[in-house]
């Protein structure tokens, strides 16, 4: 049995590929969150309150829109019903006291999810609980570091150079177009596919704070399966 | 900073992440399938969230002459999504792509 701070260490080293892959979406999410008047302290403490890069970009798309704050909190909240399975799926290989599985369960991210799965294929025993909290209090302080960083840096950057103030602003798009892809499949193409459709009809006829709920119900749409 | 709104979805989401952790056994059968909708609810809500974005972005690029830089940055985006399938790298690419070549262009 190895001692707790090796243990916490191992799962600090197991979460630097997360915190690498966090820094420049964080950085992006920070400068996004200062174009729109946000400070770097607020940034950060948003990012340590909500830690979900997604569920920040959708509060961040929809605040300008004029959305109802309820409306945008509860689509917040629906998108991120998907945790619920992470906790499911690990529940069973997770080897902790009931502190340890809470505090490893704050930063549950899609991909703290797919780096503990992966540890779970290469032992035989359970995963301890040292080894876990390290890995998502990694994570965490990397997306709350990396947001007020962004916010502070982006600031400063906006200042300086024009056409670093349009890259900045292209940090949105760019970081929506990434999970989008990430997120596809050929099983989900026909749904997202008509949820971007639905989308982008509403976005066209000027209704944008309509565009994201609507879209949603492109869920219910049955998958594509292969026979 | 709306924080009400910021904190019910901070508790909701910890909630979700940490209530099956702690669920005693024998309460979640581990077999049980998961819902089509669910699963697709997701990728939905970030594909219109994106078409919300990108649309008025292509709009106010087409506005002042910017067209190019944003066709360079997205090139950039699915340049690095087919090479690392790395949204953090990739969104990095995109907004270096876009300040080279409004630099250059």
């Amino acid at each position: 049995m190895k001692p707790l701070p090796v243990l916490f260490l191992s799962g600090a080293r197991a979460a630097l590929p997360i915190a690498a892959a966090y820094g420049p979406v964080a950085f992006a999410l920070g400068a996004a969150a200062a174009r729109i008047g946000i400070s770097p302290l607020h940034s950060a403490l948003w990012s340590a309150v909500m830690f979900s890069g997604a569920n920040q970009a959708l509060m961040l798309s929809l605040i300008p829109t004029g959305v109802p704050l309820a409306v945008v909190a509860l689509l917040c909240m629906a998108g991120s019903l998907r945790h619920l399975l992470y906790g499911v799926v690990l529940r069973h290989h997770v080897g902790a006291t009931g502190l340890c599985r809470a505090a490893f369960g704050y930063g549950l991210t899609d991909e703290v999810f797919a780096v503990a799965l992966a540890a779970v294929g290469c032992t035989s025993s359970k995963l301890k609980g040292a080894w876990l909290v390290g890995l998502s209090l990694t994570a965490l302080t990397a997306w709350v570091a990396g947001t007020g960083l962004g916010a502070f840096a982006g600031d400063g950057l906006q200042a300086r150079s024009p056409a670093l103030q349009e890259a900045l602003d292209f940090a949105l798009p760019a970081l929506l177009i990434a999970l989008v892809w990430s997120a596809a499949s050929h099983a989900r193409a026909r749904s997202m596919g008509v949820a971007g459709a639905i989308a982008l009809g509403l976005v066209a006829m000027g209704r944008s704070e309509l565009a994201i709920p609507a879209g949603a119900v492109a869920a219910f749409l049955p998958a594509h399966r292969n026979h | 900073m709306p924080w009400l709104a910021i904190c019910s979805v901070g508790i909701a989401t910890c909630l979700l992440r940490v209530i099956p952790l702690l669920w005693p056994a024998g309460r979640v059968q581990r077999t049980s399938p998961r819902a089509a909708w669910l699963d697709a609810l997701g990728p939905c809500l970030l594909t219109a969230m994106a078409a919300t974005v990108v649309a008025p972005a292509f709009n106010e690029a087409a506005g002042h002459g910017a067209l190019l830089p944003l066709g360079f940055g997205c090139f950039a985006v699915a340049g690095m999504m087919l090479a690392f399938r790395d949204p953090g790298w990739a969104t990095l690419a995109g907004m270096a792509a876009w300040w080279i070549s409004a630099g250059w262009l």
